[in-house]
Formats: C-alpha cells, structure tokens, sequence
C-alpha cells in the first residue's frame, strides 16, 4: 500500500519534472531513452553518439 | 522472461531428445528437479547458460565436451552430432523459442571434431501473429537480460554467498543500475554531457572568435584532467576493495589457527570497538562544529557587553536613564502653548527654549524601550555564554575521554598484532600478520590519497563548470551559431530532467530495495543483525553496539548465504514491480520477470534457515526452478515448499555399477538411481504426479 503510494508520488513529480521542458525537447528526451534502452545490454554501446546527434538535430531545428 | 519448457538433445548425460516443462502459474510457480550427485544438476543449469549466452559457470566440468557420451559413442565415423538445447519462453507479451546447436563431427580415424560450437537462433510471435526470426539474436537476448547479470539470476547457491564480500559492490551496483534503469539514466546522461554538447559548444567557440577558442581549448585541458582523476579514483578504488579482502582472508585463517583463535577473537572485538569509538568521537565533532557555528560570536561578546553596561550604569547615575519625564509630555506642553508652571510658551520666548531643552535631553519612547530591553537582555547574554561555554567544555570532555579509550584501544590492537606475530608460533603466522599490518599501511595511505584526489577532482569540476558557462554566454550573431546554442539549450535542459528523475528513480529503489532486503532477511535470520545496502551498493550486517549500529565482521558462510540470497530476492522482487507498472511511467522505467534457476539452493544451510528460505523463496520471483539432492530437500523444505510447486521432476539416473536406490516424493517411491542397459551413463526426466 506505501509502496503504491510512493509510486504514485513519484509518478507525479516525474510528470511535474517533464512539463519543465518544451514539445519538441519532450520528444528528445524521449529519443534519448529509447535509443539508449536498445544498447543497454552493450557495455560500449556502439553508434550511440550519431543516434543521439540525429534525435537532436531532427526534433530542434 | 518466464521458462515453459526446455529441450536437451544428446547434451552431457541427457541422451537423445528430451524435455521438460516449469511452473508458470504464478500461485504454483516453482519447480524442483530433484537429482543425485552427478545425475545432471548443475548440466541442467548450465543448459540454460549455454543456451542463452553460449557460457558456462566455473564449476561445469570440462565444458568443451557437451555432447553425450552415448551418442557420440554410438555415431559411425564421417558422421556428425548435432547437440542442441531448445528453451521456449515469454517475456512480456511475446512468447519466443531460442535453441543452440553445436554440431561435433567423428572423423574415418574415430578422432572427435567440433564443427560448430553454437549457433543461436531466436524466434517470437509478434502482435499479428507472425513468427519472426530477427537477425541478431544474441542482441535480442542481451536486451532481456544482458549477459553481465545473469549470474543473478542462474547460480549455484552455495557459491552465491559472493555478493556478501566486500569487493562484490560492483558487480551489486552493476545489477541494481542495469535492472532498474539507473544505468539507462547515466548513460543518457554521460552521452549527452559528451560528444553532442561538446560538438555544440566547438561549434559556438569557432564561431566566436579568439575568445571562444581560448575557453574551449581550456574546457578541453580540464576535460583530460577530470578523466585522469577519475581513472585513479576508480583504480583505488579496487585497490581498497581487493585489500580488505585479503585481510578479511588473513582474519579468517588466524581464527582457525588453534594458538592464535582466543587473540583474533579479542582483535576482532576490539577492532568493533576501534570503530565505536572513531564514530562517537565524529559525532562529538559535528556536535562541536554546530556549537561553533551557532554561537561562537558569543565568545567576542564579552567586552562589548561590559563596556555596554558601564555606558548605560553611567547614564543611569546622570539620572538620563529612565528619563525623568516622557519627551511625549514635553512636546504636548510645547503644542499647547502653556508650562505646567502657568507661563506661557511662546515660540522664541526663553521660558520656551527652557522647556524645548528638556525635550533635547529626554529619551524617545522607542528609545527607551530598547534601553530597558538591552539592559534585561544583557544578563541574560551573560547565563548564554557561560552556558555555551559548558556545552563546549563538555563536548570537548567526552571527545578527549573518547580519544583516551580509543588510543588504549589501539595500544591494545597493537600488542594483540605483537602476540599474532610472534615467530613462537610458527612462521605462517607470523608472516599473515606481517602483510596484514602492510596491508593497514596500504590502506591508510590509499585513504589519504584519494581524499586528495577527491578534492583535486572537485577543483576541476568547478574549473569545467566556469568554462561552460563562460562558452554558453559567448555573443553570436549568425544563424547557425544561435540554432547551436538552442540545441545546446535543449541538451541542457533534457540532462537537467534526466538528472533530477534519475534521482527520484534512486532514491525509491534504495528505500525499497532496503525495505525488501530487510525484511527477508528478518524472516530469514536467526541472530538479531540487521541487513543493509549502503549507499555504495555494498550488502552490509550490521548489529548495535552501545546505541550505535556496527558493521558485523566475520559473518559466517551461512548468514552471507542468506544475505545474497535476500538481495538477489529482493531485486528480482523490485524488477517486478517496475515491470508490472512499466505503463505508467511513459517508458523511462522498464524492469522485468526474471526466474530465479537455482542449484544447491539449501547447500550448507542449517535447518532453520533452510526452512526459512524455502518459504521466502517463491514470494520473491514469479518463477522459481530449484535443483535439489535429497539431502538438500528435507522435511523442513518440502513441508515449506509444497503449497507452491506448481511442477517437480526427477532426474533418472543410470549407471555402469550394479546399484538402484529409490526417491520417494509426495509418499511415491521413484526409481532415482539404476543400472544401465549398456556400458554408457545418462539421465532421463521422470515427472512427479502432483
């Protein structure tokens, strides 16, 4: 039950945290997580600078 | 990822094609696979690993020999074996098989080949129900549960205690970061913080003259600096780590040394000692910083107070203090034109310059409010310092005593290291005492050395920190230079989140995770030691000494057993939960399934843990498969166990030798041990009717 709570609290401080940044830096960040989930499993995640690169340059233009 | 069923085709002992099924009923969601000593255990669990990473753990026997013995026997020459393990699985909502194939060849001369060592394929049933192969297997695999961690997961329960020890710290934090997507977090963080925003910020130096250039080259000077550091921390690091081991061995050996146990018990009892004390002398420290800082000012007060008092003493015998009449009453008679004493008072008249003097020399209400204050305040200045001064005093009585114990305590250790060491009893001795006490040096001198480097590194920080604001706020006029700076805006920005949520993210995994631990282990232990995760990811026992909580040093094989056991748990608990709420929070958080496939889980406990552990154990992950020899299954475990084994199997094993011996399970007596038909050894799965 405190668990769920936490969880709940934490969801919504992370929601507040996300409002902070602008749609199109929203959509970055988001780019960024996926990107980075797929080469977590590498421990030199190869290609993963150019990946980032092309999120950024693609969502702020 | 959740195990339906695994196939063996001619591996080790398992002959032919064989299968079997797992628990994945989430109330009956273990299986226990009951063998002999060498009926295929600790094979099973390395068909696991083999066939998801294609390794084997350290205690497999001759791994470059899987195919079976019989089978490679029985092939004619110019022909070949295909050896293969075949798991079907799910993870999420996809439902995937994976199969490794080895393929061993036997020449016209009889000599055996290995032709292919394994090969992975990988297949899943997407959303529309298509069968997909994807290109890169092992990839797809590493991405469920990446190869670095599946120890936690597929292990040897005697050999598990491991995560207990001091150096394990990374090999924890490495599991909590990965599983629970702390790691992703840094990641992202140190990617960003890298090559994107230093390409940005060349970009808008090159573009801002030789300003720019000169903070930029610096940036990039400071850059190497801060990565040299850091190397050498992390160097001394495991440095330390692997020093406190060895010493920890060193303890470990003189214990069992009959002359010298009785000494190292005393050692060990004042080292804990040692501790207290160094922890209590800290605390008085704080307590004599915080005194300073909140009223050392009243040190310098003294002599203002007292040249207060003779000011305000004086003014009093002049009679100025109190007023003899309130200045408000002088001004009323000025206002209303007429002395107490009848005569007039006319603006410019004498008798009025007489009565506006008064006015001059009488104190204002509000004036004379604060003198009155000042003078009651000022005695009471007097009983705060003298206050102060005894706090001081005795904070600074205890931390001397305390330093007075702690040197004795010391002496103490010194002359129980005299006695450890002496030739008399023998030269191994003498010699572990003598590396112990290099290795205290060591570490003394490795402690100073990083705290310079830790400070050394905080300077460069903030050098680092200076520069990048100074190459943020450089003026550009072009295009190109502003779209640069947006983006680096923007980069900013989103490792600002990042940072903030991934301190969130930490903060409730180490509340939880604690939580967890704490409380299997409190179901588990027998001794009243607490189970901690510090804040370095070390697991931790811990007692209280005197009020205060202490490391316990020394635990046995058994208690970092059930330690390990209890993070592994509690991990694999907390992975659940994230995956089970992954929806919610708009995928920055994923977690996972993962079974627990356990070998000799109840090795070398006692009874009570044992019984303990079974029922703990289910509660933990949402699939458990256990690999037990009779002995490890007792009442205590089958009685704990019973309400949650969904599947129970029994490894049939046959042998050369004119033996049988029987099983009974669930009140059936089931043929465990047997003789073979031909001269070869192999193992058969016989289910267990529930």
């Amino acid at each position: 039950m405190s668990q769920d709570k936490t969880a709940t609290d934490q969801q919504n401080k992370i929601r507040s945290i996300l409002e902070n940044l602008t749609k199109e830096e929203q959509q970055f960040l988001s780019r960024v997580v996926s990107a980075e989930r797929e080469k977590l499993y590498m421990q030199r995640p190869r290609g993963i600078n150019e990946e980032l690169w092309r999120a950024l340059t693609e969502t702020i233009k | 990822m959740i195990f339906e069923q695994l196939t063996l085709k001619d591996f080790r002992q398992f002959s032919g094609e064989q299968s079997i099924t797992f628990a994945t009923d989430p109330q009956k969601n273990v299986t226990v696979i009951h063998g002999f000593n060498g009926a295929g255990k600790t094979t099973l669990l390395n068909a696991f690993t083999w066939l998801l990473y294609g390794e084997f753990s350290p205690d497999f026997d001759a791994p470059e020999h899987i195919e079976s013995e019989a089978a490679f026997a029985v092939l004619k020459p110019n022909a070949r074996l295909m050896v293969w393990v075949k798991a079907i699985f799910r993870d999420g909502v996809r439902k995937y098989t994976a199969e490794r194939v080895a393929t061993i060849e036997k020449d016209a001369h009889g000599t055996r080949r290995v032709v292919a060592s394994g090969t992975l394929r990988l297949m899943y049933i997407d959303d529309s129900g298509e069968a997909i192969e994807p290109n890169n297997p092992q990839d797809t695999l590493e991405q469920m549960l990446p190869t670095r961690l599946y120890p936690f997961f597929f292990f040897n329960g005697e050999r598990i205690e491991r995560l207990a020890r001091a150096d394990a710290y990374q090999e924890i934090g490495q599991g909590i970061r990965t599983l629970l997507d702390i790691e992703l977090f840094d990641r992202a963080i140190q990617h960003l913080e890298g090559e994107p925003a230093r390409r940005l910020r060349q970009d808008i130096a090159q573009r801002a003259g030789q300003e720019g250039q000169i903070a930029q080259d610096e940036l990039n000077h400071l850059t190497e600096s801060r990565e040299e550091v850091e190397e050498k921390l992390r160097q001394a690091e495991v440095n330390r780590a692997a020093l406190e081991d060895e010493r920890e061995a060193i303890d470990a050996k003189i214990a069992t040394m009959p002359d010298l146990a009785k000494w190292q018990a005393e050692r060990k009892a004042a080292e804990d000692k040692e501790s207290a004390l160094l922890l209590q002398i800290k605390q008085r420290k704080t307590e004599l910083a915080k005194e300073f800082s909140r009223n050392a000012f009243l040190l310098l007060a003294p002599d203002v107070l007292k040249e207060a008092k003779i000011l305000l003493e004086a003014a009093r015998q002049k009679g100025e203090i109190p007023g003899p009449i309130k200045r408000q009453f002088v001004e009323d008679l000025l206002i209303r034109g007429k002395c107490i004493c009848g005569s007039n008072l006319t603006p410019g008249s004498k008798e009025y310059e007489d009565v506006d003097q008064w006015r001059q020399r009488c104190l204002s209400d509000a004036m004379e409010a604060s003198v009155t204050v000042t003078q009651a305040r000022l005695d009471a200045f007097d009983q705060r310092i003298s206050d102060y001064s005894q706090r001081v005093q005795d904070i600074q009585r205890i931390r001397d005593d305390l330093q007075t114990q702690l040197q004795r305590t010391r002496e103490e250790l010194s002359e129980l290291s005299v006695k450890i060491g002496n030739r008399e009893h023998g030269e191994d001795p003498a010699k572990l005492e003598r590396r112990r006490r290099e290795i205290i040096e060591e570490i003394t001198t490795l402690r100073l050395n990083m705290e310079m480097k830790r400070a050394e590194l905080a300077n460069i920080n903030e050098g680092i920190r200076a520069k990048i604001r100074q190459i943020e706020s450089l003026q550009l006029a072009d295009e190109e230079g502003k779209l640069a700076q947006r983006r680096l805006d923007a980069v900013s920005n989103v490792v600002e989140v990042l940072r903030q949520i991934r301190e969130i993210r930490f903060a409730e995994i180490r509340d939880d995770l604690s939580v967890l631990l704490s409380d299997v282990w409190g179901g588990i232990a027998i001794k009243d030691y607490q189970a901690r995760l510090d804040d370095g990811f070390c697991l931790r026992l811990t007692k209280e000494i005197d009020g205060q909580e202490e490391p316990v040093r020394g635990a046995s094989t058994g208690e970092k057993q059930v330690l390990s056991l209890a993070f592994v748990g509690a991990l694999s608990a907390k992975a659940r939960s994230t995956f089970e709420r992954s929806g919610q929070a708009k995928n920055l958080f994923r977690g996972g399934l993962y079974p627990l496939v356990i070998d000799s889980a109840f090795g070398n406990l006692e009874i009570e843990y044992r019984r303990d552990v079974a029922k703990w154990i289910p509660n933990l992950s949402p699939q458990v498969i256990l690999l037990v020899s009779e002995s490890q299954f007792r009442d205590e475990v089958a009685h704990e166990l019973l309400p949650r084994i969904g599947v129970e199997w029994i490894l049939k094993c046959e042998t050369r030798k004119n033996t049988s011996k029987d099983i009974t399970v669930r009140g059936r007596k089931y043929p465990y041990v047997i003789q073979s038909n031909d001269k070869y050894e192999r193992t058969t799965f016989e289910e267990v009717e529930l």
